[in-house]
């Protein structure tokens, strides 16, 4: 039967008991206490899983820092090789989930998402292939390059926008995302911004942008810089590329 | 932000990420989602294999196998993390059946990896050091002291050269925050 005790009015020393941590003589006093003290009683009958799970712990091994460097090393080793397999000799099969792993799994990522910046606004799950791969390059065969990943959302369309070797866009600068449609041409601007973003001295970056533009109606993508206050592409065009299924 | 709307952020953010690794970008997303669930899949490899070099080989061939198999992710059917998980189960199922990983000489019981009908304990005990990892530092170094390192709370004060009283503090209002953090990941300790 539960105890009627409150928990959080225990003697603290119930953790270091539960957990086997007192001196022998303070256990025996303890003991003592525990059989007359009801908000110690509720406070191992409410602990009891914790102090089992604590027993339980595994090693707090850390992998050796080189395994990051070898493990995608050994995925692009991979990549670079014959290729995936077909369907059939691959097969990962989803067990049906117990209901812990999928909750650790969501509050790890919770957790993560709270102490990460968070690159987007407003998503739901990602629940479908990506529409289209876009490669930048520069149209005055300048050094930046750029790739643009776009995966179809519940809302439009996200961009995993990847750039490197782009200078620092300035003082009050920025860096501006566009969707160019078929029918745009000087003087006739059929645009769509996807977002803005800016590069420290190392010149890459990686952002995740949102946009409603279809990349398969609007298939060039343009990278400008510009300034705050103006809502038109005016600035120059960086770099640009065409989406491909 | 709502903790679900965190989740689904982030549940998308990662599903982007195997998303790329699909189209061919492997470097940053693979680089991404090893940061976030490495320490989980080396330490079921080391739980599970007995072994760090198995344990180390096992997480690199379950990126391969993610990277493999990323055209085919589903975001509908759970998160990118246990998908993840699950890759490294049957990756680390092949390697335990392949006879260079057994030992081939006898061995006490103590050095053998665990059992394989142990895996769910196995998890749900990662997930525990997980939790862990959430709490306060205050409270969570002197709940690694007492278990990983063995000290009594008597030892743990003057490890850290606080007042007996307050590590007592420390391990009660640390186990109650476990407590709720296991319930969060739905570890049946609430």
């Amino acid at each position: 039967m539960p105890s009627e005790g409150r928990a959080d009015l225990a003697h603290p020393e119930v953790a270091g008991w539960m957990l086997g941590k007192l001196d022998p003589a303070e256990a025996e006093d303890f003991r003592a206490h525990l059989a007359r003290c009801p908000h110690c009683q509720a406070a191992v009958d409410e602990l009891a899983p914790v102090g089992h799970a604590l027993r339980r712990l595994p090693p707090a091994v850390e992998p050796p820092p080189s395994l990051e460097a070898r493990t995608i090393a050994r995925v692009q080793a991979a990549a670079a090789g014959p290729g995936r397999p077909s369907r059939a000799r691959i097969r990962i099969r989803w067990p049906r989930w117990n209901a812990r792993l999928l909750a650790a799994t969501a509050a790890a990522a919770a957790v993560i998402a709270v102490v990460a910046v968070v690159l987007s606004q407003g998503g739901t799950p990602a629940r479908s292939p990506v529409a289209a791969v876009i490669v930048l390059r520069s149209p005055s065969s300048g050094p930046a390059t750029g790739r643009a990943v776009v995966t179809r959302q519940a809302g439009g369309w996200s961009i995993r926008l990847s750039v490197n070797g782009l200078r620092p866009p300035g003082p009050g600068r920025f860096y501006e995302c566009w969707y160019a449609g078929p029918g745009n041409r000087p003087g006739h601007r059929e645009l769509i911004t996807a977002g803005t973003f800016t590069v420290g001295q190392d010149g890459r970056g990686t952002f995740t942008m949102w946009s409603a533009a279809d990349p398969h109606i609007f298939r060039t993508m343009q990278i400008t810089t510009e300034h705050p206050g103006n809502a038109r592409q005016r600035g120059q065009i960086i770099l640009t590329g065409q989406a491909r299924p | 932000m709502s903790v679900t709307d965190a989740e689904d952020q982030v549940a998308a953010h990662e599903a982007q990420l195997v998303a790329e690794i699909a189209a061919g970008n492997i470097e940053e997303p693979v680089r991404e989602l090893y940061r976030r669930y490495a320490k989980r899949l080396y330490r079921f490899g080391i739980q599970v294999l007995g072994n760090p070099g198995l344990a180390e080989e096992m997480v690199q061939e379950a990126f391969v196998r993610l990277w493999r198999t990323a055209g085919r992710f589903d975001a509908r059917r759970g998160s990118v993390g246990a998908y993840l998980t699950v890759i490294a189960r049957s990756v680390a199922a092949d390697i335990r059946k392949r006879p260079s990983s057994r030992p081939l000489l006898p061995v006490e019981d103590a050095a053998l990896p665990p059992a394989w009908d142990n895996v769910d304990q196995i998890l749900d005990s990662l997930i525990v050091r997980e939790a862990l990892d959430k709490l306060s530092p205050a409270h969570a170094l002197v709940l690694r002291l007492a278990q990983d390192e063995g000290l009594t709370q008597s030892q743990i004060a003057g490890r850290l050269g606080l007042p007996l009283g307050t590590v007592k503090t420390r391990l009660f209002h640390g186990m109650r925050a476990l407590r709720a953090e296991l319930g969060r990941r739905g570890i049946n300790a609430v």
